[in-house]
């Protein structure tokens, strides 16, 4: 089965304290996971690490078996800063990824079309970024993550500029196309209730290491109605306890 | 906005009564009057009097700027992308920054002799600097997340540069090139100064000399209006060319 995997591995900024420590994780084939804990933790240097766009002081990060040395070629990715090209229109940003290595084809340019209006701004697909709200730039750094079908996905809080309608119905937009596509998702957010609504697995992070890992035994596909479920709230809470905990020690 | 534009002009007429009653106050050769410098400017103009003087010190600034800016440019960006090569070179770019060049200009007369290639030097020498300062500051801060998204997207080192690096840095090498632009008009004005038989700055020091103060007025003013045509021409290529690089879809670039 391909998967992501995650062993043994440390890693410090020159100079300082370890920013994570001897962390393992794996996600299998398809399935999504999140990652939650405080600003500061280290889950923006554990999600550089698994997309090998840092490599580890010790352990190692594979895919299929093969270790990472360099970026994940097959994968797409969202900042935490939208990091769209200024001086190109949204088409063009979107279309990028395609565009740096050869021409896009006009299916590949329906596509990305139909990426924008999945994340409804398609209206907008001529403008320039700055002419858009950081939420609406923000969707186009995710349709442009799409845009080449990557068998990886690495999302750093990719919804956190957005309001709770708009995110909840990318939640399922995004949820959908991972799982007709049969992405694997690493994902970073600090909403509780987005990382047990989207996960097959949230991995809790505190001070570089992983403390708790919550396994989400929600049916799927995930609809509006289990936000309030009993099962919903008690894993949320679990989550939440697991949060507090790493604040106390 | 126009009536702003009503307050400039108003300016212009206000500073140039200004100068006509201080004029007529005092000796021509001290502060000749705008009666009298801009009928000579126009006859200067109309007979061709000042044509080949300004050809001279516009084919200079040009040259000059074109030679200075374009080393500027690729200096900066080869400093900015090998490490070593910035390492290795700065100090000596700085000492010869360090060097005022204007005090090097004698020395070029000397070597290049009172034609249009001293000046050229002196103007090129005069714009690499900002260029090369702004080119590199502006590829090596290029924004991190940035970087990373196009090594995700399996970028070459070139990609990078003409993708991102460029692009990105166009507003700052722009306004080290505005800067570049005023430098230039001084360089070859200040060569012209220590050594040239033709040539706006020649025709300066040579007013000097026969006294000609009425002639020393025209020609500045026609190096003013000079350094304003050559900065206007920047901003028509910004907004022509090079428009969703600087205003990347603002208002103010439309």
């Amino acid at each position: 089965m391909a998967s992501l995997r995650i062993e043994h591995i440390t890693y410090s900024y020159a100079g300082q304290k370890p920013t994570l420590i001897d962390i393992s994780w794996e996600v299998q084939r398809g399935e999504f996971h999140c990652l939650v804990g405080r600003s500061g933790c280290g889950k923006t240097s554990l999600l550089n690490i698994a997309s090998g766009l840092l490599l580890p002081d010790t352990g190692s990060v594979s895919i299929n078996g093969q270790t990472l040395a360099g970026p994940m070629t097959d994968a797409g990715f969202v900042f935490q800063t939208p990091t769209l090209l200024e001086w190109k229109t949204v088409l063009e940003n979107v279309l990028f990824p395609i565009e740096i290595k050869r021409k896009s084809t006009l299916q590949e340019q329906q596509r990305a079309v139909a990426l924008l209006a999945m994340m409804k701004i398609d209206e907008c697909k001529d403008h320039f970024p700055r002419q858009l709200s950081g939420g609406q730039q923000s969707r186009v750094a995710i349709a442009r993550a799409l845009i080449k079908n990557p068998a990886f996905l690495f999302m750093d809080e990719p919804f956190a500029a957005l309001d709770a309608i708009t995110r909840e119905e990318l939640q399922d937009d995004l949820l959908a196309i991972c799982t007709e596509q049969q992405m694997t998702v690493l994902f970073i957010t600090h909403d509780i209730a987005e990382a047990v609504y989207l996960s097959n697995r949230v991995a809790v992070m505190s001070t570089g290491q992983i403390i708790h890992a919550e396994p989400i035994s929600l049916a799927r596909p995930r609809v509006m109605q289990m936000r309030y479920s009993q099962e919903f709230n008690g894993l949320s809470h679990m989550i939440r306890k697991a949060l507090e905990g790493s604040q106390r020690t | 906005m126009k009536r702003l534009r009503l307050y400039s002009v108003t300016l212009l007429v206000v500073f140039i009564c200004v100068w006509e009653w201080l004029g007529s106050t005092m000796s021509e050769l001290v502060l000749p009057t705008p009666s009298v410098v801009f009928p000579l400017l126009w006859t200067g103009l109309s007979t061709g009097y000042f044509t080949p003087h300004i050809v001279q010190t516009g084919l200079e600034v040009l040259l000059g700027l074109l030679i200075g800016s374009t080393f500027g440019v690729v200096m900066g960006i080869l400093m900015a992308e090998i490490q070593w090569l910035g390492r290795v070179l700065s100090p000596y770019i700085i000492a010869s920054q360090a060097v005022p060049k204007l005090a090097l200009a004698p020395l070029f007369v000397l070597w290049f002799g009172f034609g249009m290639t001293s000046k050229v030097v002196i103007t090129g020498l005069i714009c690499f600097f900002p260029l090369l300062e702004t080119t590199m500051s502006a590829i090596r801060h290029t924004n991190t997340d940035k970087q990373n998204l196009f090594r995700v997207l399996q970028a070459s080192r070139w990609q990078t540069l003409i993708h991102l690096k460029i692009p990105e840095g166009i507003p700052s090498i722009m306004s080290g090139f505005r800067i570049a632009v005023i430098l230039a008009l001084v360089g070859a004005v200040v060569g012209e100064f220590i050594g040239a038989n033709k040539g706006l700055g020649a025709l300066i020091i040579a007013s000097q000399g026969m006294m000609d103060t009425p002639l020393m007025f025209a020609v500045l003013i026609l190096l003013t209006l000079f350094g304003m045509l050559l900065y206007g021409l920047v901003n028509l290529v910004e907004k022509r060319l090079l428009k969703k690089y600087l205003y990347r879809g603002e208002k103010n670039g439309e």
